[in-house]
């Protein structure tokens, strides 16, 4: 299963551009779009931001404007971890352009639940221009999630 | 008379390797404690984690059993109200 996703990835025109312990993260240049898959039910804060502090570098050296993040294998997710995601991560990256998100949830729906309850609250937060351009969108799967 | 004693050379040569010995079982023993620690860390931040999860699910549970408790409240108000109304 995980081997016929990697290869579809890879199938969609893909390389990857980097592997840590929790993740790893694809990219490509011609359709602007990195693809960060996690591997495990849980992301410490301390290497979940070091993770995104990679894929910053990524995001800013290649002119990319759309982010999927495949979040399947996530059972637990730490809210600090998702606010500073959610509010401060993506509104530096939405001055460099990224201004497409699309995410993958593990198909569960208490998990999809707790999201929403811990996400509503979040959009509020964000800066006026940042919620009037930003295209937060989820999707069923990677393929899906890259095409639309 | 000889120098040295060879019983005491040997002595001290096996003293050596012990200590070489304990040495290396302290940065073994330091490392598995460091990786353990690190392991605790991540599991207590998990357990935080999961804590925060069902406080946030119970709490929106218990705003729902709110609303739902208005809801019907309301429903009873306006029942009372039009049982006296124009019949």
């Amino acid at each position: 299963m995980e081997l016929l996703e990697r290869t579809s990835i890879e199938d969609l025109g893909f390389k990857k551009a980097f592997s840590v312990k929790y993740a790893d993260v694809f990219e490509n240049e011609d359709k602007n779009t990195v693809i960060c898959v996690l591997l495990s039910d849980y992301v410490p804060i301390a290497d979940f931001r070091d993770l995104f502090n990679r894929i910053s570098a990524v995001v800013l050296s290649k002119n990319i404007n759309k982010f999927v993040f495949d979040k399947r294998s996530l059972r637990t997710f730490h809210q600090p971890s998702m606010e500073w995601y959610f509010i401060e991560w993506k509104t530096a990256m939405f001055k460099h352009g990224l201004t497409v998100h699309r995410k993958i949830l593990p198909d569960l729906a208490w998990f999809a639940k707790a999201v929403e309850i811990a996400r509503n609250p979040l959009l509020d937060k964000f800066p006026a221009d940042v919620r009037a351009g930003i295209d937060i969108g989820y999707r069923d799967s990677i393929e899906e999630a890259v095409i639309s | 008379m000889s120098g040295t004693p060879q019983a005491f050379m040997i002595f001290k040569e096996e003293l050596r390797k012990a200590e070489v010995e304990k040495k290396r079982l302290e940065l073994h023993y330091d490392s598995k404690i460091s990786n353990l620690s690190q392991q605790i860390s991540v599991l207590k931040e998990k357990m935080v984690a999961q804590e925060q999860m069902m406080k946030s699910a119970l709490d929106y549970a218990i705003k729902l059993e709110e609303e739902l408790n208005d809801v019907k409240q309301n429903i009873n108000n306006d029942l009372i109200k039009n049982s006296s109304g124009y019949h």
